[in-house]
């Protein structure tokens, strides 16, 4: 009894011991077990200059954990690396390439051989040095992962009453583990959808006024700043990165001291960048502080999501821990905004069709709309999911006079919106003039307007067209013909995990929670929802194929899954019944979702980040 | 005072869309927001050194910009030649405005060094210029190569991606971009666009509160 009482006083500072000790014990005992176990080992050899291929003998066999190339090239060099057995024979192959801004090539090999030929595709025309060893190394990236993910399993298990009855916590928990993950785990690797134009304007956005453009930025702009492939490479690319990050020398100009509406997605990252410049702090750690910032932002207004939904707050939180999202808010991109505004959005408007008899308040009324508008900056065509809102019925509103003028006036909110998607292009002139010249300049053959005209003069083949393109998506995402959850560059977790996200979000769908308040939809407004995704959808895959295919083209290209993301909780919410309910506690409902949404996060960040760079 | 506020809510809700309102309209009479957007081509012979680009009636923007008293800055012009092969010398750039009768009205002026271990350089021209300002905008473009510099600029203006800015392209000589452009700052814009949302805004959330709003949380 007495053990017992002082176990459970000292329980946090034990288990924080606990986790450490066990992040330590892999670090050292299995991640390293090569050299504890084994023999330490390093063996170099010098690449002459000139010479395309270099033998390193090691005389018999030998564990290698890293072979690095150090050469001092003037272009980029790929190189072939084969490993002998005893005899002289070939095992295996592997390829790389040395930078020459990094000057250095580092390959985790984790493998056994007796000897290794490195083989350039150019004459180097300068000498270097092969080296290859089996040594313990601590790699800190690696031990914060496990750190941060005992810690996560420790804190939902031991807070489980807790965080079952306020499920956002437990959402910030596992946001923020697996979103500070990806920050530390990318650094300044640019592994998302178009990041170089993201940087550009989360840059141009953290001054005011006049612009300074050092050289590690425009690397950045352009897409030329180094890669890394492991931690090795990593201090190489960020030290080279810091060497260029001289604002002596910068770029200087000025910009506009308005922030554009299509900019302010870029607030959160911009002001957290300007603080750490501010703060004098290095390069690469001013970029992960930036990303920080649009990560706290999307937490914490999912958080809001999660804390305001009247039922189905499982649903919110595991649509709210999507993958794709997790990871877009933790990279430089507007999506964390879009999709975080416009979750909060509909989670409000869902409110207020669950509770059609009591009049909405005007403070959630100025919510949603203020939401709906931040979520629709970088792509206003998501405004017209606001359209929703006319549907709410006349007891919602003082007056049957003021729900009517309350409809004009949204209509008119939405079309404003919408309209800057014509009104803000850069050819200016009239709708029509702008629409003559918009188009992807990435795709050749594209015009606005001409495939307008296109889908006028054959409507129901578009039509075919654009029905058999959505179901076709649908099902390749179960097929495993296309990835639903995808890391942007870096690749997707896989199927199977696909599969299991979307088996969590329809076990919150349809099972009820205990202890939840048991208000229901009607089968009007589940209807009116699909309608609205049916309607949103079909947008999005015409807006794609208006600006990013050639004129008549006959498949829609360019549509990226993430595009689905803002309705994804109005599509599942219709799922919600009074016929199937959890009949177990509240706390093992939530512990599921926990567990089942935090685990695919971080396998994805195991597979995808720590087995490709940091193993 | 928490009472009488929560009593004066709807007003204040009102009044705030009525202000809005009233910037919206101002914002309207007096726009801004003026995007540049054709393209221009020019090319400079090789020999030649000094070419007037004077943007023709047909870049009826760029013009329409400068129509009304603004609140422009100035004009930016930068050249910008890539990576590689980069050039020396200098970019000197006039530009002056002309009324409908031709009569000069304003002019501006500067100029920028070119060097090798420059990606991008740039000049700023402040207008300062204040009412009414119409008429043709005209930029005179000179490039004095540095010594030994053999080839010339071949220039294309293009402003298709970029939104408030005239680019010069080097099309042939360079193996990089040679660009020039020029970036008006607009300030009401932004301005236009958030009063008619606000005012939407308000007017949408004034409609939620009844003549009763405020009765009941006062009781």
């Amino acid at each position: 009894m007495k053990g017992k009482t002082w176990l459970r006083r000292f329980r946090i500072p034990l288990t924080i011991v606990s986790v450490l000790a066990l992040s330590v014990l892999l670090e050292a005992f299995f991640f390293n077990r090569h050299a504890m176990f084994q023999e330490r080992y390093q063996a170099s050899g010098a690449i002459e200059q000139g010479s395309q291929e270099t033998r390193l003998d090691l005389r018999e066999e030998h564990y290698i954990k890293t072979v690095r190339v150090e050469l001092a090239a003037e272009k980029t060099v790929d190189y072939r690396l084969i490993l002998l057995d005893g005899q002289g024979n070939e095992i295996s192959e592997r390829t790389g390439s040395i930078s020459p801004k990094l000057g250095v090539s580092v390959m985790n090999l984790r493998a056994e051989a007796a000897g290794l030929v490195l083989s350039f595709s150019d004459v180097p025309a300068a000498g270097g040095v092969i080296t290859a060893k089996n040594f313990v190394e601590w790699s800190p990236y690696r031990m914060f992962f496990f750190i941060s993910l005992f810690g996560l399993a420790a804190f939902l298990w031991m807070g489980r009453r807790i965080v079952s009855g306020k499920p956002e916590y437990a959402f910030a928990a596992i946001a923020l583990t697996a979103g500070i993950q990806l920050i530390l785990m990318t650094g300044t690797n640019q592994i998302s959808y178009d990041e170089q134009t993201h940087v550009s304007k989360t840059w141009n956005l953290s001054f005011v006024g006049t612009v300074y453009d050092t050289e590690a930025v425009l690397e950045l702009k352009t897409l030329t700043a180094p890669e890394f492939h492991n931690r090795f490479e990593r201090v190489q690319a960020e030290s080279y990165l810091e060497s260029i990050h001289d604002y002596d020398t910068a770029d200087v100009y000025r910009q506009t001291k308005m922030v554009y509406y299509d900019r302010r997605a870029y607030l959160p990252m911009a002001v957290c960048i300007a603080a750490a410049r501010m703060a004098g702090l290095p390069f690469a750690v001013m970029l992960m502080i930036g990303k920080l910032g649009n990560l706290l932002m999307y937490t914490a207004v999912c958080f809001f999501a999660i804390r305001k939904a009247k039922q189905k707050k499982g649903l919110v939180l595991v649509i709210a821990l999507l993958p794709n999202s997790i990871f877009s808010a933790s990279q430089f991109c507007y999506d964390a905004c879009v999709n975080s505004f416009l979750l909060l959005a509909m989670v409000l408007t869902v409110n207020e069709f669950l509770t059609p008899k009591e009049r909405v308040r005007p403070r959630d009324m100025a919510a949603i709309l203020l939401c709906l508008i931040i979520g629709s900056y970088a792509k206003p065509v998501y405004m017209l999911m606001g359209l929703l809102l006319l549907f709410l019925g006349n007891e919602k509103f003082p007056t049957k006079c003021a729900a009517w003028i309350f409809r004009g006036a949204l209509t008119v909110l939405c079309l404003c919106m919408l309209y800057e998607v014509l009104g803000k292009s850069a050819v200016g002139g009239s709708a029509m003039e702008t629409l003559a010249h918009a188009g992807d300049t990435r795709t050749e053959g594209t015009n606005m307007l001409g495939q307008i005209r296109h889908i006028f003069s054959a409507p129901f083949s578009y039509a075919g067209m654009l029905l058999s393109s959505m179901f076709v998506r649908i099902a390749d995402w179960f097929t495993g013909k296309d990835q639903f959850l995808m890391y942007a560059y870096l690749g997707t977790p896989g199927t199977l995990c696909t599969w299991i996200f979307f088996a969590a979000v329809c076990f919150s769908a349809l099972a009820g929670c205990p202890h939840e308040r048991q208000e229901h939809l009607k089968a009007g407004n589940k209807a009116l929802f699909i309608t609205m995704v049916s309607g949103m959808s079909a947008v999005v895959w015409t807006s794609l194929y208006l600006s990013f295919n050639a004129v008549g083209s006959r498949v829609i290209e360019g549509v990226q899954n993430r595009y689905f993301t803002p309705v994804l909780f109005l599509f599942f919410i219709c799922f919600m019944n009074r016929r199937l309910a959890w009949k177990r506690s509240r706390e093992s409902y939530y512990m599921i979702l926990f567990t089942v949404v935090a685990g695919l996060l971080l396998y994805a960040n195991w597979k995808l980040l720590i087995v490709p760079y940091y193993l | 005072m928490k009472k009488w506020i929560l009593k004066k809510k709807r007003i204040w809700v009102w009044t705030g869309a009525a202000l809005a309102a009233l910037v919206f309209v101002w914002s309207s009479l007096f726009p801004k927001t003026a995007y540049d957007t054709r393209e221009l081509h020019v090319r400079l012979e090789e020999g030649e050194q000094e070419r007037e680009i004077a943007l023709t009636p047909d870049t009826i923007v760029l013009i329409s910009f400068f129509s009304k008293e603004q609140h422009v800055e100035g004009i930016q012009p930068c050249a910008d030649w890539g990576a590689e092969n980069r050039p020396g010398g200098q970019l000197f750039v006039d530009v002056w405005c002309v009324d409908e009768a031709g009569e000069q009205i304003y002019a501006g002026q500067g100029s920028v060094p070119l060097s090798a271990d420059m990606r991008r350089a740039y000049t700023y021209i402040p207008l300062s210029h204040e009412g009414e300002l119409s008429g043709e905008l005209i930029f005179a473009i000179r490039y004095v190569p540095a010594e030994g510099e053999a080839a010339y600029p071949s220039l294309i203006a293009t402003n298709r991606d970029l939104n408030d800015c005239l680019t010069v392209v080097n099309e042939e000589q360079y193996d990089g971009d040679l660009l020039l452009y020029y970036v008006c700052m607009r300030e009401t814009y932004p301005l236009l666009f958030d009063a008619k949302l606000v005012c939407l805004l308000l007017v949408c959330v004034a409609l939620t509160m009844g003549k009763d709003h405020g009765k009941e949380a006062c009781a």
